[in-house]
């Protein structure tokens, strides 16, 4: 069967997991590309790769017009937008219909309704599903913040209309920190998403990030594919998701409740595709509702190891007419755990791209790594900086994590080096501390509240200087070796090649 | 050749000759474990070292930073292992002396941009005294808002960016005169 081409407007990993998608099921992938990313892999894994230019986001894979001009000129009928970018702007949704492609995805009414965090709380109100007490609407000003805070209690969370992944968001403890936060919040906002409007909640205590995985056919009709838990996050971002979740696990006529909430909201939406219902759920099992992203998750791996369902393909098909979804949730097997491998430094989680000398990312039987890089390169400051999701499978929770933690001991990630061995710019990553992560103990009892890594400040720690033999035996003929090849080339250390060769020989005059 | 003896976090060992080249072999002391002395292999690669030991082959990616009083030292994680280390060097007799002496020397420091970003604002003023781990300045770096703080207390003599100006990797923002 001959498809119709897809392109693909995205980058980095999810990029090279849709072109996979697609030609394993016959579409044609057309790959876009920015300045920056002129030789990024994920052009390679495409049948065709269109340069739009631009190195900034806004430049590039965020410029609709670029976008449907690339597509326009690959002849794709279909615009995959993965996830970030374009992913969730109506905008774009419209765009496409203008110029005659289907986006991969929600209509832009259904992203409008529910893609709007306070649009996506009146539409869940109607539905009468509990969610966290908090602002009805964006906030006016900083004093306007101050009268609901005061209403609901403190500690609350203040958090950008149009924001995700923990940017545009503060928490506030006391009255005293409000106005400057405020402030400073609306400010990240404004530069980051466009728009400075913020809204705030209170802030549940001993609390789980659960979301349900749900897949609408846009004609009403959605089922849910489970549940993951993410909940330990360090800045508000995730960093481990797992399905099934342990807290649920404790709570199963929770879980139950969830699903159906979630699959009503969808249905009530008329939602097309990937979605997914993000819950907090506080230690005693009360769950309440957060926001909907109208997108194919970063960590929809998990599900996919769970499900068996391949949740791109649903989508092409879906776009294409072909999907016939099931009229039951999928059977569900086993768990499976994600980690986020990032550009970052391991203490404070600040962001640290640059060039990448080695990665070598594992293998091995029920272990999957999605990620952009198979070889030296460089981790661009102009996007995400995340390298790699490493994700395994187990027939329980407990041999899935034995595997991440085998599969991570395997991962290697390295700046390029000089010949001294000191790095040649300033990557980093958070490798060390997944390590130590899937080592802890909260984290191997399941016990994951959202909180975990600010409890656990031997995460964070600095490694120890106490070495074991054979290390110090390696440090020290590194550095001894080290320090001979700097000297023997620098340029005072006297005779040249040449000129020890002349003496050995006698020829010199 | 004389042994070349040193200590790495209080490990002592000595080398019984000079080891030379990408891969070869050497005697070394342990003076941990009574004086004994074993033969290690080695093989550098490019971003570390294997070794060879009698009871087993271990590896290493090996990297070297400098700490802002110009003390080098090593970063060394084990491969396909959870084991890792920070500020490892092999310390050779009276080196210690010295590199605590050049410590308590003043000094300056340049407070550098860490990534390109945008300067949203600057907290201090020139002729500030600084705490160490004050904030400096708020940096707009990959869409987030992160505060730069300060590595050591000491007295701001000179500030050398303004707010909204766009940085690159390395641009200089100020210097800290470290009392």
């Amino acid at each position: 069967m001959s498809r119709a081409p897809v392109l693909i407007a995205n980058r980095g990993e999810i990029a090279i997991r849709i072109a996979r998608t697609c030609r394993a099921l016959g579409f044609p992938s057309v790959a876009i590309f920015s300045d920056a990313d002129r030789y990024s892999e994920h052009n390679r894994f495409c049948d065709q790769a269109i340069g739009i230019g631009g190195k900034t986001p806004q430049e590039s894979y965020l410029n609709i017009e670029k976008v449907i001009a690339a597509a326009k000129k690959s002849g794709a009928k279909f615009l995959h937008p993965g996830y970030g970018f374009l992913s969730e702007r109506p905008l774009a949704v419209e765009a496409c219909e203008k110029a005659g492609i289907k986006f991969v995805g929600p209509s832009a009414s259904s992203m409008k309704l529910m893609g709007d965090k306070i649009q996506a709380r009146a539409t869940v109100d109607q539905l009468k599903i509990p969610r966290v007490p908090g602002s009805a609407g964006a906030l006016k000003s900083a004093e306007e913040a101050k009268a609901i805070a005061t209403q609901i209690g403190y500690p609350i969370l203040l958090k950008a209309s149009a924001g995700g992944g923990g940017k545009g968001m503060r928490r506030v403890d006391g009255e005293k920190d409000l106005a400057s936060a405020f402030e400073g919040a609306s400010r990240e906002a404004l530069s980051a998403f466009g728009d400075g409007s913020m809204y705030l909640e209170k802030l549940i205590l001993e609390p789980h990030h659960v979301e349900i995985q749900v897949f609408g056919d846009g004609l009403g009709r959605a089922i849910h594919l489970g549940e993951r838990e993410c909940s330990i996050q360090r800045r508000h971002q995730k960093v481990l998701e797992e399905s099934p979740a342990p807290i649920l696990n404790l709570h199963p006529e929770t879980r139950e409740k969830m699903f159906a909430a979630a699959v009503r909201i969808a249905e009530n939406v008329n939602y097309a595709g990937a979605g997914t219902l993000e819950f907090i759920v506080d230690g005693k099992g009360n769950f309440y509702f957060l926001e909907m992203n109208t997108r194919l998750q970063v960590e929809h791996p998990v599900t996919e190891w769970v499900t068996g369902v391949d949740l791109v393909a649903w989508q092409l098909q879906l776009a294409e007419g072909s999907l016939k979804l099931p009229a039951q949730a999928p059977v569900r097997h086993g768990s499976a755990i994600e980690v986020r491998l990032y550009a970052e430094d391991p203490q404070r989680f600040l962001p640290a791209p640059g060039p990448l000398g080695l990665i070598q990312l594992p293998q091995g039987a029920f272990v999957r790594a999605d990620s952009a890089f198979t070889a030296a390169g460089e981790i661009s400051v102009y996007y995400d900086p995340m390298i790699a999701k490493i994700s395994t499978w187990g027939n329980s929770r407990e041999e899935a994590l034995n595997r991440l933690r085998v599969a991570l001991d395997e991962t290697r990630v390295e700046p390029p080096r000089k010949i001294d061995g000191s790095p040649v710019g300033s990557l980093q990553t958070n490798l060390s501390f997944l390590k130590r992560l899937v080592r802890n103990q909260a984290t191997i009892s399941g016990n994951t509240t959202t909180d975990l890594i600010g409890n656990h400040p031997d995460l964070t720690a600095v490694a120890s200087d106490k070495p074991s033999v054979e290390a110090a035996i390696a440090t020290a003929l590194f550095q001894i070796l080290g320090d001979q090849r700097a000297e023997s080339e620098s340029p005072e250390s006297g005779e040249s090649l040449w000129s020890q060769q002349a003496r050995r020989e006698g020829i010199r005059s | 050749m004389s042994e070349i003896k040193g200590e790495v976090g209080k490990l002592a060992l000595s080398f019984l000759s000079l080891p030379k080249s990408q891969r070869g072999s050497v005697f070394v002391r342990l003076d941990s474990s009574g004086g004994n002395v074993i033969e290690v292999k080695w093989s550098k690669d490019e971003c570390g070292i294997w070794l060879e030991l009698p009871h087993g082959v271990f590896g290493f990616d090996v990297q070297k930073y400098t700490l802002d009083d110009g003390k080098s030292t090593y970063r060394v994680t084990q491969r396909n292992s959870a084991q890792a280390w920070d500020a490892l060097s092999f310390q050779k007799p009276g080196e210690a002396q010295v590199d605590a002496a050049a410590s308590t020397q003043k000094k300056a420091i340049r407070v550098r941009a860490q990534m390109p970003g945008k300067i949203v604002r600057v907290l201090v003023a020139e002729g500030a005294l600084v705490q160490k781990d004050q904030s400096l300045v708020v940096m707009e770096a990959m869409k987030m808002e992160n505060e730069i703080r300060a590595s050591h207390a000491g007295k701001v003599s000179k500030i050398k960016i303004i707010s909204g100006q766009a940085v690159e990797t390395g641009t200089d923002l100020m210097v800290i005169d470290v009392l």
